[in-house]
């Protein structure tokens, strides 16, 4: 019960994540300009400029008017650094303590083959990555944020060299008033305020910017790239397009994604018709049962069921789900193929990196003739039976 | 008379303000008490008895008229002043919050306390003797939440004899009282009027006993207010229709 | 003061003195070393000590806020946070927080936090005097506390349609202010909050004789020279400030308010109400004290909120007299 509770909390925080945006940058005084070719193709939150040896990282963090909230020095040796960058946050890298406050940066630094530098994690209970988790077995990994509140107190002791937590996309408001003045370098990440599924991939070059790994990220990237545009090549060409709903109630309110979500764009992208398309919102939309209902009684599919185990389970939790045509001709696919023993699914700790997988999955789930063409077995995705 | 006035009540109109009207209880009230009256007050329920007490010290406001306390209008005094000149013992309920007997006879004394009402010794014997008078000593340290009705209503009596007020007003002290008790009571009343000179105003429904003790007796009917004396009682009328005949 | 009073408050004091200690030492999840505790340290000098600072501010407030409303309604069951004042003080920061400028209200702001203490006195203000109008009208003790309870639960009502419609950075302050928290005041803050409690606690100082003279109610009170309905609204006034003030800074905390002033008078059997006005402070202070310490130490490595221990304590404490309906 207790899991369930965190889990709906985490996912609660989830719904957070989608939030608006408005794409017109402005820049904050105090820093820099950042050089605009920074060898950043999407994402248009961070910024990175390489000279030699320093690396200037910029956060361009507030949700409204992509302002300047956070700006970072890294380099081998600080020595002088203080002087000629006064407002930024000098930082001697790579960081050997890392204090990964969500499964998806430490998922980062995992891919980017650095899980010994993540030093301490929220909670392991989201947690789906063997090394982490044997690394917290061996009790070499702190949990910070066991609750919803941080244990600042934890935090102070492991004196971490850097702090990386998600912001609501609120600048330095967004850090804890108490963290702020312990004086720990925090990088507070807004991945999700990224529009596109590609932008938020391409965070790994943000995060591999505090250990030095460039070029593996570089690579990384430049493959997920590769994988999603090909697989988009295929979807788009296609020429039935099935309509599609997302999500179940929490409570007496069902959350959709909005038009303009990451979600909705992914299934955009995998050639699926998304029933709330034509809406404008990048967050969640507050539905009642009978709006969606009324819209999705028809629907070809129905996915993203959080927490539900089976078909069985669904309607354990309300009958009226048996409704849908999707539950009747059985085309429900639930992201949690590979989960942890909590429940906790490996799609929301590495499917920010690799969304050329989420995408191979729905569009295998949603046109089943790409199948030989991808020719991947589904990663995250499975039908709910 | 040369005794001295101390209460006089001018064309009073009293009753109750409510939202958009007026309740009248009682019109073109003219009394006059003196010091040593022992006054009796009788009617039937809801005939405006506790109505007449509560105006008098300045609990409820006059709707007309005036009530003049020792020579100057209630509503010139402070309600400090007022606290030394008339002391109001009334039917409502009091206890708990670990009040003791004690608490409640010396809550007479907080007119003359300091700002934290802590009692010198003078407080203490003034407080001490009034539980005397009132022969409730052995239950001094008892929460007055565990008290029976006539030892509460005793309890109230003597805080309004710690009060020390040249007025005593009394609203059916008697009520809850044994039949011994309520003579002890109103002897009681009768040395505080005669020995000390108070004036006692006091309302029951105890015919006999007020005849027996008191000086004059305040009949009040539908018709109006009426201040008789004792003496007169018998012949008066409104005074006969009450007792029913019986007496 | 009687002999036997005078060493229930030594043992008061004792036990303060301890759960400072504690709360100092073992409030938190990292241990603190004897020759760590230098100014130097960060966890003891901005997270340990401020929180014990507030714990001790908090519990007495709220006391004595009970207090004070326990005798003004005459009710022992009446407190901030069951008659609902807690609620409408939330709600005005709620309304602060959600419709004005989140940035310009949490952050170190002088006059963003001075904003949100006034709008919480406001709502705790209102709440009162309403219920006083309420009170009017019914002479059950228990019926008082359910219409308290609905005033909590309107409040809460509005508040959770606030925040059902507000942005995800507004309702993110106000869902972790509203878990209610020690934790969350800093230096500045406490430069706000210590003056204003110990000033209206020195107010309420003033009000000693009336406070006993209420407990005989209104006419009485009148009756000896206490003007009821001038001192009420004076004593409303401090204990809406009491209860505003740590609103604002810790969030509602639930039945400290109403438990400490009837503990205290099941220890102290006296009417006498500058005596519960100490030892409400000091028990207050004792009981917040050692539920933090608490807090910490139940469950290994987490923090389980403040309200949690609290209503352990005082929601059993309020049954019971329900059941025993015995006059505290």
């Amino acid at each position: 019960m207790l899991v369930k509770g965190l889990l709906y909390c985490s996912f609660l925080t989830g719904l957070l994540f989608l939030s608006c945006n408005n794409p017109k940058a402005s820049r904050s005084p105090g820093f820099e300009q950042p050089v605009e070719d920074s060898g950043i193709k999407y994402a248009k939150r961070f910024s990175i400029v390489n000279t030699g040896e320093i690396a200037l990282v910029y956060l361009f963090g507030h949700r409204k008017n992509h302002d300047t909230t956070a700006a970072y020095v890294l380099s081998k040796d600080t020595v002088g650094l203080r002087q000629r960058y006064k407002n930024y946050e000098i930082i001697k890298r790579p960081c050997q303590k890392i204090a990964a406050l969500s499964s998806i940066y430490a998922a980062m630094f995992c891919e980017l083959g650095e899980s010994e530098r993540v030093a301490a994690i929220d909670n392991i209970d989201y947690i789906n990555n063997e090394e982490i988790i044997r690394k917290f077995e061996r009790g070499q990994l702190k949990e910070l944020a066991k609750t919803p509140v941080l244990d600042l107190e934890q935090a102070v002791t492991l004196g971490p060299d850097i702090i990386f937590t998600f912001g609501m996309g609120d600048g330095l408001q967004d850090v804890d008033r108490k963290l702020k003045l312990s004086g720990l370098p925090v990088a507070v990440s807004v991945d999700h305020l990224e529009e596109s599924p590609l932008a938020r991939a391409e965070w790994i070059k943000f995060f591999a910017a505090f250990v030095d790994r460039k070029k593996e990220a570089d690579s990384i990237f430049k493959q997920v790239e590769e994988n999603y545009l090909k697989i988009l090549k295929l979807s788009t060409a296609t020429r039935t397009k099935p309509s599609v709903f997302s999500e179940t109630k929490f409570g007496d309110v069902w959350y959709m994604p909005g038009g303009k979500s990451y979600v909705a764009r992914i299934l955009r992208d995998a050639g699926a018709h998304y029933l709330w398309a034509d809406n404008n919102d990048v967050g969640s939309l507050p539905l009642s049962f009978e709006q969606v209902y009324a819209k999705a009684k028809e629907a070809d599919y129905w996915i993203n069921l959080p927490l539900v185990k089976s078909k069985k389970e669904l309607i354990s939790y309300e009958t009226r789900y048996g409704e849908f045509k999707a539950y009747k001709s059985g085309m429900l696919f639930n992201n949690t193929k590979h989960s942890n023993s909590k429940g906790y699914s490996i799609y929301w700790e590495t499917g920010m990196i690799h969304p050329e997988r989420i995408l191979s999955d729905l569009s295998q789930i949603f046109h089943p003739e790409l199948k030989s063409q991808i020719n991947k077995d589904l990663y995250y995705y499975q039908p709910l039976k | 008379m040369s005794r001295k006035e101390y209460i006089r009540i001018v064309n009073a109109r009293m009753g109750y303000k409510k939202p958009g009207h007026t309740v009248d209880i009682l019109h073109r009230v003219n009394l006059s008490f003196y010091a040593g009256d022992l006054v009796g007050i009788v009617g039937l329920n809801g005939v405006g008895k506790s109505t007449l007490l509560r105006s008098i010290c300045g609990l409820l406001p006059l709707l007309e008229g005036e009530v003049v306390i020792e020579g100057r209008e209630i509503r010139e005094l402070s309600i400090e002043d007022l606290a030394r000149k008339i002391a109001v013992v009334l039917t409502e309920k009091i206890g708990g919050f670990n009040l003791t007997l004690f608490d409640v006879v010396a809550a007479g004394q907080i007119p003359y306390t300091d700002s934290f009402h802590r009692l010198t010794n003078e407080n203490r014997s003034i407080i001490n003797s009034a539980i005397d008078r009132c022969g409730i000593k052995s239950f001094t340290e008892k929460p007055v939440t565990e008290l029976s009705d006539g030892l509460f209503q005793k309890t109230m009596i003597a805080k309004a004899l710690a009060q020390q007020t040249p007025i005593l007003l009394f609203d059916e002290p008697s009520a809850f009282l044994d039949y011994a008790s309520k003579h002890d009571l109103f002897s009681l009343l009768q040395e505080l009027t005669h020995k000390e000179g108070k004036c006692v105003v006091v309302s029951s429904h105890e015919l006999e006993i007020l005849l027996k003790y008191c000086t004059k007796l305040l009949v009040i009917s539908p018709n109006g207010v009426e201040l008789i004396s004792r003496e007169e009682a018998r012949q008066n009328a409104a005074f006969i229709q009450l007792t029913g005949g019986f007496l | 003061m009687k002999q036997s009073n005078l060493i229930r408050f030594l043992i008061l004091i004792a036990l303060f003195l301890i759960g400072c200690f504690l709360s100092l030492m073992y409030g938190g999840s990292e241990t603190i070393s004897w020759h760590s505790l230098n100014s130097g340290n960060f966890i003891f000098r901005e997270i340990r000590f401020p929180k014990t600072i507030t714990a001790i501010v908090a519990g007495s407030t709220l006391s004595v806020a009970g207090l004070i409303l326990q005798i003004i309604f005459r009710n022992p069951l009446a407190g901030p946070y069951v008659l609902g004042i807690s609620s409408g003080a939330s709600l005005m920061v709620a309304l602060g927080i959600l419709a004005g400028n989140s940035v310009f209200l949490v952050s170190d702001l002088f006059i963003g936090k001075t904003f949100l203490v006034l709008s919480a006195i406001t709502g705790s203000l209102l709440v009162t005097f309403l219920i006083l109008l309420v009170s009017k009208k019914v002479n059950s003790n228990i019926v008082l506390l359910l219409i308290g309870l609905m005033f909590s639960q309107i409040c809460g009502a509005i508040q959770t349609s606030l925040e059902y419609f507000s942005d995800p950075t507004s309702l993110k302050s106000f869902v972790v202010w509203g878990m209610g928290s020690l934790a969350n005041t800093t230096g500045s803050d406490l430069l706000i909050y210590v003056p204003v409690a110990l000033g209206s606690m020195l107010a309420l100082v003033f009000f000693m004789k009336p406070l006993n003279a209420l407990l005989l109610g209104q006419a009485y009170a009148q009756g000896v020279g206490i003007n009821f309905n001038t001192n009420r609204f004076y004593l409303i006034l401090i204990s809406s400030v009491l209860t505003g003030v740590t609103t604002a800074f810790c969030g509602p905390i639930a039945f400290v308010g109403i438990a400490v002033p009837i503990l205290s008078r099941m220890i102290f059997s006296t009417s006498h109400q500058q005596v519960h006005f100490f030892s409400s402070m000091i028990l207050g202070a004792i009981i917040l004290l050692f539920s933090d310490t608490l807090c910490h130490s139940v469950v290994v490595g987490v923090s389980l909120p403040i309200n949690m221990i609290t209503t352990f304590i005082g929601a059993p404490l309020v049954i019971y007299l329900m059941f025993k309906n015995k006059h505290w």
